[in-house]
């Protein structure tokens, strides 16, 4: 479960102080997928920043598994982005002069994962977005859609609980955006990670479990879909049985 | 993140920046290529005269004069006025030095630390002639120094120690070479066992009233002017006896010299001063510390005598401050490159963080801690400099290797002499040194890359 409790978040210094989030509190359950929609500016991807650490605002929590991550030192929340999450950007910020193998090599290092792990966990992840015969293609030599699968690929080597996509597809034409997109929804379902797209893309909005729109860094609307709301309740009273 | 992977990591950032990462080391290169031939240079310099010293100098010898400026490389008296004194003497280097007396000479010989106290004059001789030629040559000539040690390129010498008898003489390879070209004899080793006489002579005015009017009676003017001749000049027959050449190494400055015994030089020196201010007067002396005194002990007693004096470790001395000098100056130089290998390092790395931005935000997103980005910068600092330190070893290697020979060649050292002795583990303490400057220069580089904020570094543009 994370849970967003109360977030202000405020750039700059009065009287030139710009607010970007403005008390912001909304949950998402575990194995969801949320997207985060609004204009530019309006404050989808400070929001994104805070939940995964990157970024503090000035006042609020954010709970994920009952722990305040802003209440982490700087090393506890290093050591939950290396093992807990995956990230993924809309410039990819893959190393071009790298191999695929060495992209998503890196996110083993830096979890410290143990070396006799890696080869298994990278050809696996890999394999996931179908990349596996590219292992050791350089990045630079790979078309933009697979340049995604490959940040997609680093994204989950270590197993996230959590996947924040900020505009996934931004950069993509509509047919491989669809394709990445499958393979975002694919992986939420199949793992029960929790997907976090920020997105101005309607359409992809569509396809989450909750939808959470924002403007001038306010929430307008938290709207969970139908048919989200019975399979998560349907799961839940499994949950309150198995008890 | 491990060790291991950021050291592995810094090594791939920089094969994929290769220019960079060579013009970079260039610096750091060169700085390293300076450092260790100088060190080379400065341990060659050190071991060759050591080596010189120990092997042609008895250690026992000291160097006596009056006059300070005899014995002291660096004091000259050139356009000075001076108090005169009887005993005072133009050199052939134009100073003016006050000579020693038999006086003196005797004092010295009564010393109970000294022995074999000998005078050192040079000698100039009118000419030289070889038997059997009528072709006449002009040489310095002095007197046989038997501290030092010579090697013979033809006869033999005595042991060290001993002089050579009075009626011998020896002439350097060199000069025997000449002579040959000259066509008095047909091979230089001829020259041994050949007599060879030297003539000096001196101003007239020795004849009595006398002789002169008994030569007048005998032949007129004619023979009075053959009577000034035969005693205005001195004629002596040596038999050489050997050929030297040079001393074991060192450069010229004794085998430049025709050498004939102490005795014999003092004998015909005496027969070209008499009459004049510097008969039986000596600029310099060599003796031999006895009774297991050290040089440095009697050459305290002898300044407390109003004397100056030079041991074997003195010239010694001397030549460690010139090897000195030049060593500093040569790793001043190299001091100098570094430090534009140090701004080099800071330059690139500075735009390497801001080339890299992404990447560095990237590996924060990903939870790369600060501490072991700026690791990861600073051992790529560290590379750079091993790269650039190792390739200047190399090459510092190869040039030694070169140029040795080439030294030997031209300075006219002994073969299997070298000036440049690679020091191997001086040059590994260099490298290591140039690899903790290099890592202290991408210090702020590195900082500055370990506190780059993600959130700004991955903002879309």
């Amino acid at each position: 479960m994370i849970r967003i409790n109360n977030v202000t978040k405020i750039y700059g210094k009065s009287p030139n102080s710009f607010v970007a989030l403005n008390d912001v509190t909304f949950h998402i359950h575990p194995g969801a997928s949320v997207a985060i929609i609004g204009k530019s500016g309006s404050g989808k991807s400070s929001l994104l920043n805070i939940m995964s650490g990157l970024d503090r605002p000035q006042s609020g929590e954010v709970i994920i598994d009952n722990r305040d991550i802003l209440a982490m030192k700087q090393d506890e929340i290093d050591r939950f982005r290396a093992n807990d999450i995956g990230f993924i950007f809309q410039s990819f910020y893959v190393d071009m002069r790298d191999t695929c193998y060495q992209n998503v090599a890196l996110v083993c290092e830096i979890a410290n994962m143990p070396y006799s792990q890696h080869r298994r966990s990278i050809m696996r992840a890999l394999e996931e977005v179908d990349l596996a015969d590219k292992s050791k293609l350089r990045a630079a030599d790979l078309s933009g859609g697979e340049k995604q699968r490959l940040a997609i690929a680093r994204a989950i080597v270590n197993r996230p609980k959590i996947l924040f996509a900020d505009e996934p597809t931004g950069n993509l034409d509509s047919e491989t955006g669809r394709l990445i997109e499958d393979l975002l929804f694919r992986y939420n379902k199949e793992k029960g990670v929790t997907l976090i797209i920020v997105t101005h893309d309607i359409d992809l909005a569509r396809r989450c479990d909750l939808m959470v729109r924002i403007h001038d860094g306010k929430i307008m609307s938290s709207t969970e879909k139908e048919s989200s709301i019975r399979s998560r309740k349907k799961k839940e009273a499994k949950e309150r049985r198995r008890r | 993140m491990r060790r291991v992977y950021l050291v592995r990591k810094a090594i791939r950032n920089l094969l994929q920046n290769k220019s960079r990462t060579i013009l970079t080391s260039l610096a750091v290169m060169i700085s390293s290529f300076v450092l260790i031939l100088a060190l080379a240079a400065g341990e060659g310099a050190r071991q060759y005269s050591n080596h010189w010293i120990g092997a042609n100098i008895n250690p026992n010898a000291i160097y006596i004069a009056r006059d300070r400026a005899v014995i002291d490389f660096a004091t000259t008296q050139n356009n000075a006025i001076l108090e005169y004194h009887p005993d005072m003497t133009l050199t052939r280097d134009g100073e003016i030095v006050r000579q020693m007396t038999e006086q003196d000479l005797k004092e010295l010989e009564n010393h109970p630390d000294l022995a074999a106290v000998r005078p050192r004059p040079t000698l100039d001789i009118k000419y030289m002639q070889v038997e059997g030629s009528d072709k006449k040559f002009v040489a310095p000539v002095i007197g046989y120094d038997s501290t030092l040690r010579y090697s013979v390129a033809a006869g033999n010498l005595p042991p060290l120690g001993t002089s050579i008898e009075d009626d011998q003489i020896v002439i350097p390879l060199r000069f025997a070479e000449i002579m040959v070209e000259k066509g008095v004899v047909s091979k230089p080793g001829d020259l041994v066992g050949k007599k060879i006489a030297l003539l000096v002579s001196r101003h007239g005015g020795h004849l009595t009233d006398e002789q002169i009017a008994k030569a007048y009676e005998r032949g007129g003017a004619d023979a009075i002017r053959e009577l000034t001749e035969e005693l205005a000049t001195k004629r002596v027959e040596l038999t050489v006896r050997a050929l030297s050449d040079r001393l074991s190494s060192i450069s010229t400055w004794l085998t430049g010299t025709v050498q004939i015994s102490v005795n014999t030089l003092l004998g015909m020196k005496a027969f070209v001063d008499e009459g004049t201010d510097n008969h039986k007067k000596y600029t310099i002396v060599s003796a031999i510390v006895k009774n297991g005194k050290t040089p440095e002990q009697v050459k305290e007693s002898l300044i407390k005598l109003g004397f100056a004096a030079s041991t074997a470790r003195d010239v010694q001395a001397f030549l460690f401050i010139i090897f000195g000098v030049l060593e500093a100056v040569v790793i001043g130089f190299g001091l100098l490159v570094l430090i534009a290998a140090i701004a080099g390092i800071v330059n690139t790395q500075y735009i390497s963080v801001l080339e890299r931005r992404h990447q560095i935000g990237l590996m924060k997103a990903l939870g790369m801690r600060s501490s072991d980005v700026a690791k990861l910068f600073r051992y790529e600092a560290a590379w750079i400099a091993l790269i650039g330190g190792l390739v200047g070893l190399i090459l510092a290697r190869i040039t030694i290797f070169i140029i040795n020979p080439i030294i030997t060649d031209t300075l006219s050292l002994v073969e299997g002499e070298r000036l440049l002795i690679f020091q191997p583990f001086e040059s590994a303490i260099v490298i290591l040194a140039l690899i903790l400057i290099a890592i202290l220069a991408g210090y702020m580089p590195a900082r500055k890359a370990s506190r780059l904020d993600p959130v700004q570094a991955l903002r879309n543009e």
